[in-house]
């Protein structure tokens, strides 16, 4: 009797898990889904714009710098040619396969320099954005394993992002709040070795070619104590490229 | 030239050609065994450039470059010799003058046709993957103090031909008076993996050795390559150009390494090898006047760049740079600092410190102290 007592108890315990495991692997899923849906929405195919930049220093310094901005394949493949400042004017930038590739024009001496992957975590030009920032976002998927988690905000879902084993990436997590309705991240939050350091704001969401557009973007820097905030001045998407657009060939064009 | 900026304005005005450029000042101080100097110059580089469809770019600039301080230098202050004999002559001064200057440094065309680009003109050449030194680069000679500074326009032809995906066949040629002398230069560059490689083959009328410390000069064809990858988030790089002649075997090669670290460090270092160098105990006139004019890349054979760079605020970054000759063990630590003062104004303050035995390459000079600033428009 002892003995059925105790099968009886692990038959339950076992359903219980089962049950526990279907619900964790339907939360699964459903992160997976939302994830998808927001990198669909705010990722779209190409695009091709005009953005500005404003760096505020955690000392209260201000720069602004103005880009020419294109993307393809999603974002896997960008190039970004400076306007201002006279400084960088016409510097440009072509990061490739989601940042692991980046080149380098100086336009002074017509010289492409080559950077190393790990340049793709630093500032660009100074500000609170790496150069993968630039990059695409089909790489969450593929690096980090995703969890839904309740959140406290009732017009948003919540994601949190870790590291799959073997992945490289440059963020021990992120936690992404999605908006409800259109699946546009409402903010996210990028910690490193455990410590909440940039927010990136979503704000201003407007309707372009019936894709939900962010026109200003603000990264703080927690750690730094300093913001960036980029914003879009012009933007069309569905671009075609001509062939060879994000070579090397055009970035010295 | 007054003639010539007469005639552009009107040209600039009507061809609404873009305008920018950069004023630059500059204070050096030099201290040498002996001796002290001051000079430095102010500089002005108007660059024009007009678009007139989107396959054609023209771009030029003009320079206007006035020196101050010390402007009448003797080469002897700078080499570890009296008297030497020059010409058949016994020669103890070699002087040079820096005077004001008005230049067009480039003046070029750029034009893109479906299968290839092409550049005529006076215009900026930069070749090989390396920092402080480029053996691929025929065409400039680099300042190790400040490797990235612009380079002077080079006048030549240059074809950009796109072929298959991601690798360019790049053909340039500096014409010269005479065919053998014109400087020639084909290289192919493409992708394998995250590594980026050419392959170079070039012919020039460049010095060789004569076999007796001293050097001729001679046509020569030179073959070679170079890589830039990262392996291990270790960047990596390297170049290399090399007679293909066997009875005048000399070249160069160039490898160099560099890492960021997550707190923003970084590391660079690079090794130098310029087999047209003299050895050690060996240097003589011919090797530091060839050195100095930049036929040769360097004085000896073997050097080492190292540099660190550390950004202390967002606009202010600190260098350490140190050159090492391997061969007399003389090297140089300059640290620099380098501020962004505003958007497009930008203040430098560097300094360099010799340290070698008497006698040595970089023991000549003592100390050296320089000062730049630099706006845009």
């Amino acid at each position: 009797m002892k003995i059925l007592r105790i099968a009886k108890r692990l038959r339950h315990l076992v359903c219980l898990l089962n049950i526990g495991s279907i619900g964790l692997i339907a939360a699964n899923m459903s992160a997976k889904s939302i994830l998808d849906s927001m990198t669909m929405v705010m990722q779209p195919i190409s695009s091709q714009g005009k953005m500005e930049q404003e760096i505020i220093t955690s000392s209260d310094i201000k720069r602004v710098f103005t880009f020419n901005y294109f993307s393809e394949e999603k974002g896997k493949n960008v190039l970004i040619r400076y306007i201002e400042p006279r400084k960088v004017r016409h510097n440009a930038f072509l990061i490739k396969n989601n940042g692991e590739d980046i080149w380098v024009y100086f336009p002074r001496t017509r010289r492409v320099r080559k950077l190393a992957s790990h340049a793709k975590k630093q500032k660009a030009q100074g500000s609170d954005f790496s150069y993968e920032d630039f990059s695409g976002s089909e790489e969450w998927k593929t690096d980090y394993r995703v969890k839904q988690i309740l959140s406290s905000e009732h017009e948003n879902y919540l994601l949190t992002l870790t590291p799959k084993i073997d992945s490289e990436t440059s963020y021990d997590s992120l936690k992404i709040y999605v908006n409800k309705l259109n699946y546009y991240p409402s903010r996210m939050l990028y910690y490193q070795d455990s410590i909440h350091l940039k927010t990136l704001h979503f704000q201003d969401v407007q309707d372009i070619q019936g894709i939900p557009t962010a026109m200003s973007m603000r990264m703080e820097n927690h750690a730094e104590d300093s913001q960036t905030t980029m914003r879009i001045l012009e933007m069309e998407y569905n671009v075609v490229f001509d062939e060879g657009f994000f070579t090397e060939r055009n970035l010295k064009k | 030239m007054i003639c010539l900026i007469i005639f552009l304005i009107p040209v600039i005005v009507f061809t609404q050609a873009d305008i920018f450029g950069y004023y630059e000042s500059e204070y050096d101080h030099i201290q040498l065994t002996d001796k002290s100097y001051n000079f430095g110059y102010n500089k002005l580089r108007i660059d024009l450039e007009s678009r007139p469809s989107d396959q054609v770019m023209i771009a030029g600039n003009i320079n206007f470059q006035l020196p101050y301080g010390k402007t009448e230098w003797d080469f002897f202050d700078f080499i570890p010799m009296d008297t030497v004999e020059f010409d058949g002559e016994e020669i103890t001064s070699f002087p040079k003058s820096f005077i004001n200057e008005v230049y067009l440094d480039n003046i070029y065309l750029r034009t893109s046709f479906s299968k290839f680009d092409l550049t005529i003109g006076r215009q900026p050449l930069s070749l090989g993957t390396g920092y402080a030194w480029n053996p691929l680069d025929i065409f400039n000679y680099k300042d190790l103090m400040d490797p990235t500074y612009e380079q002077p326009g080079v006048n030549a032809l240059r074809i950009e031909i796109p072929v298959a995906t991601n690798s360019v066949l790049d053909i340039i040629l500096e014409p010269d008076s005479i065919w053998n002398m014109s400087s020639k230069m084909i290289q192919l560059k493409s992708h394998l993996g995250s590594f980026d490689f050419s392959l170079n083959g070039g012919s020039q009328y460049h010095v060789i050795p004569d076999g007796n410390s001293h050097y001729i000069s001679d046509h020569v064809i030179l073959g070679g390559g170079s890589f830039v990858g990262e392996f291990w988030e270790f960047g990596l790089w390297g170049e290399t150009f090399w007679s293909l002649d066997a009875d005048i075997n000399f070249g160069e090669v160039v490898f160099g390494m560099d890492h960021t670290f997550n707190n923003g460090l970084y590391l660079m270092t690079e090794y130098f090898h310029n087999s047209l160098g003299a050895e050690k105990n060996e240097v003589t006139f011919d090797h530091y006047l060839y050195s100095f004019s930049g036929e040769t890349h360097s004085l000896m054979q073997n050097y080492i760049f190292a540099m660190g760079m550390y950004n202390i605020t967002d606009y202010i970054s600190a260098n350490l740079i140190s050159i090492g000759n391997l061969d007399d063990e003389s090297f140089i630590l300059a640290p620099q600092l380098n501020w962004d003062a505003f958007e497009d104004v930008t203040v430098g303050v560097w300094a360099g410190q010799s340290f070698g035995e008497n006698e040595t390459e970089f023991d000549i000079q003592d100390l050296a102290i320089r000062f730049r600033i630099r706006a845009y428009f």
